[in-house]
């Protein structure tokens, strides 16, 4: 992440609104098995 | 930086998946208080986190209820005032990541679930919960759903 300040701004845009949505699942496109944490 | 890492930072994410399902190429992502996420912002947020990871596409499972207004099928999201408009399945986010790197061809039942939910929308507004892919414009696609 360049900037944890803009993270944040920008997370208050996205995190806008309370709701109900149970999970979310993302389709994401990156090296797995090493996948997320690495 | 990890991804796990960079979506741990951001604001109002509760938890994410330590790791991905190679099968499908997905993630799970909780949001705290079950917020609503624009899939294009996060989508922004995923490339900011600078590790050469993209988001293909987001799918949701919210609770709400289904009603119709302006005689199109809409979710009313529980604890909340937004509105999404409820429309056919088009494209899976899950894909086939071992093989064709394609998106699941859905079944049948996943085909026609928006069909079958409209069938059983009333005048009053009924509790439900659908599963699909969150798209821009308040869209959510119906890929399952289960009546309450």
């Amino acid at each position: 992440m360049k900037t944890p300040i803009m993270a944040i701004l920008i997370g208050f845009v996205v995190f806008a609104a309370s709701a109900e949505v149970l999970s979310y699942t993302m389709g994401i496109d990156v090296n797995c098995p090493s996948g997320l944490t690495e | 930086m990890p991804v796990r890492e960079g979506l741990a930072r951001l604001e109002g994410v509760e938890s994410t998946s330590e790791r991905c399902n190679r099968q499908t190429g997905t993630a799970e992502l909780r949001a705290k208080k079950g917020r609503l996420l624009s899939p294009t912002v996060l989508s922004n947020q995923i490339a900011e986190i600078g590790v050469g990871a993209r988001l293909r596409g987001l799918e949701a499972t919210i609770k709400g209820f289904v009603e119709r207004k302006d005689g199109k099928p809409v979710l009313r999201v529980a604890k909340s005032n937004e509105i999404l408009q409820l429309v056919p399945l088009a494209t899976k986010v899950q894909i086939d990541a071992l093989k064709t790197k394609q998106p699941e061809p859905p079944t049948r039942e996943e085909k026609n679930a928006h069909e079958r939910l409209l069938t059983r929308v009333k005048d009053r507004p009924q509790s439900v919960r659908i599963t699909g892919p969150l798209r821009d414009g308040m869209k959510l696609e119906v890929r399952t759903f289960e009546m309450r």
